[in-house]
């Protein structure tokens, strides 16, 4: 299980993870696209080194010398981007529960960020709050008045704050409904992506919430406005939960224990697979049908069997027979 | 989502539903994650290519677009940020202004920043509100006391998520809503 989900509130159990980032640049550098001299990113890491690292809580993770398969690992973990996970220098300064961290040298030159199990938004924020405001004080950022926090991208200027919500939502998918919600969202300046942020493909029925405007709104309006969606969200996936058991009460019961018993039985499965039973299993429980499951194991298994996770302890990637085959024994131990 | 296969690639399921008019026909597609990705972003610089062939005129031997803007700094193309979306250095803001401002317009809708100031420190802020003038004071009472308000309705909603009971999560998120509200145009 990931560190940042253990002991985790799962009490709400649609919502996985909150995830709130923060797109900070220096004054003066050249941002990372253009960045060609080693002292520069030397001074960039240097910084978020004297920020951090006199407290024995983070730990800063070198990326010129760890392997392509760990950095995967993180990136699995919700802990960097896929694009972060290519870099070949600079590197990750990470709280040893994993909630919090700093990729240094993604697409600006520092993006902070706080991951939390369950839904709690107001403390994501307070927590990289804190992160940003320790970090300013040996980083003189770029900011004007008028655009605010100066990002290498204008899409995140302003506030440079991106807060994303992960939520699993069967009930509204299985009726449709996603579309509606879609485009609601996108009048509130707000999007839905798939289970890996922008340009990810959906898994199972794993979405991510998150705000697309960065500029002219304050960072407690972006998060109020998140967590607004997100309380609607989870109102209405309880409803169509309710609509769909009364009008379709066998079918909804063959797909949960179905899903179940293939969870339990299955020598092989794919992520997809796994990840959609996960779903209804979690339906389930949520409408009572199950019990004595948590929804820490399900969530965590989504996490735990993923390719690059399955791989790292015989150090190389596996093929997909063989994923499949390790990612159903695995799911069969924790469900035992 | 919508139980289609992705009319463009024909391979992923289908997430996004787009619909465009042409000559008053109205044409609905849907596409998947990967596909509509790719669209918003040929979109964005078909629209940016469109405001800059219309205010400099400028086009290419192809009859696209030739942008000549370029960072007296680091050197970023205004073409290679059409490309990209990505800026070279804080002066790109500067010098590629025009082509940057279309897209904060079209990406953001806003152009002012009211968050957060790393120049206003905990401390500067603290001092500001002591020098607060006597005669608001009266007002004072009466924004604590809306402030407490808020505050005791805001632990009751983080009680109604931790319950689960999102009904009343909404109606307690409208109180506030509405509380904000009436601050707003009091101010």
């Amino acid at each position: 299980m990931p560190e940042w989900m253990k002991n985790g509130n799962f009490k709400n159990d649609i919502v996985l993870s909150t995830r709130v980032r923060l797109a900070r640049n220096i004054k003066g550098l050249p941002f990372p696209s253009k960045m060609t001299l080693q002292s520069e990113v030397d001074l960039l890491t240097s910084k978020a080194k004297k920020s951090f690292m006199n407290n024995s809580d983070f730990e800063f993770i070198d990326f010129s010398k760890i392997s392509n398969l760990e950095k995967w690992v993180l990136q699995e973990r919700y802990l960097i981007s896929s694009e972060f996970a290519k870099r070949k220098y600079s590197g990750l300064i990470l709280s040893r529960d994993e909630k919090l961290s700093i990729m240094i040298m993604e697409e600006d030159h520092f993006r902070l960020q706080s991951i939390l199990p369950g839904l709690d938004i107001e403390k994501a924020y307070s927590l990289v709050d804190e992160m940003d405001n320790m970090l300013s004080k040996n980083a003189d950022y770029a900011f004007s008045k008028k655009l605010g926090y100066i990002a290498s991208c204008p899409t995140n200027l302003g506030t440079g704050m991106r807060v994303s919500v992960m939520l699993n939502l069967p009930a509204l998918n299985i009726s449709g409904q996603m579309g509606s919600l879609i485009k609601d969202l996108e009048t509130r300046g707000q999007t839905c992506r798939g289970a890996f942020g922008e340009g990810s493909s959906p898994l199972g029925d794993l979405f991510q919430i998150s705000n697309e405007v960065t500029l002219g709104y304050s960072e407690k309006e972006i998060l109020d406005g998140v967590k607004s969606s997100v309380l609607d969200i989870i109102k209405n996936e309880k409803e169509a939960e309710k609509a769909l058991y009364q009008s379709n009460k066998g079918v909804v019961e063959d797909k949960v224990f179905r899903s179940l018993g293939t969870l339990k039985n299955a020598r092989l499965i794919s992520t997809n697979e796994m990840t959609k039973c996960i779903s209804y299993v979690n339906m389930g429980l949520s409408m009572g049908l199950l019990k004595n499951i948590s929804h820490e194991k399900l969530y965590s298994l989504i996490i735990n069997t993923r390719p690059a996770s399955l791989a790292i302890d015989s150090g190389k990637v596996l093929p997909e027979n063989i994923r499949d085959e390790k990612r159903a024994a695995l799911v069969r131990n924790a469900l035992a | 989502m919508y139980g289609f296969i992705c009319s463009v690639c024909n391979k992923k399921p289908a997430a996004r539903k787009v619909v465009t008019f042409n000559s008053e026909k109205k044409k609905i597609q849907y596409l998947c994650e990967d596909c509509y990705y790719l669209r918003q972003k040929e979109m964005t610089i078909s629209i940016m290519d469109n405001i800059a062939s219309k205010t400099t005129g400028k086009t290419n031997s192809a009859g696209g677009v030739k942008y000549q803007n370029v960072c007296s700094k680091c050197n970023t193309t205004e073409a290679e940020f059409r490309k990209t979306g990505l800026l070279g250095c804080e002066n790109c803001y500067n010098d590629l202004a025009p082509a940057i401002l279309s897209m904060i317009r079209s990406s953001q809708g806003n152009l002012s920043h009211t968050g957060k100031d790393p120049n206003l420190t905990a401390s500067k802020k603290n001092e500001d509100t002591n020098k607060t003038k006597p005669e608001e004071n009266e007002q004072k009472v009466e924004v604590k006391q809306k402030d407490s308000e808020a505050l005791t309705l805001k632990k009751q909603l983080e009680n109604a998520i931790m319950i689960e009971d999102f009904e009343l999560a909404c109606k307690l998120r409208d109180k506030i809503n509405n509380l904000k509200k009436e601050d707003m145009s009091d101010a």
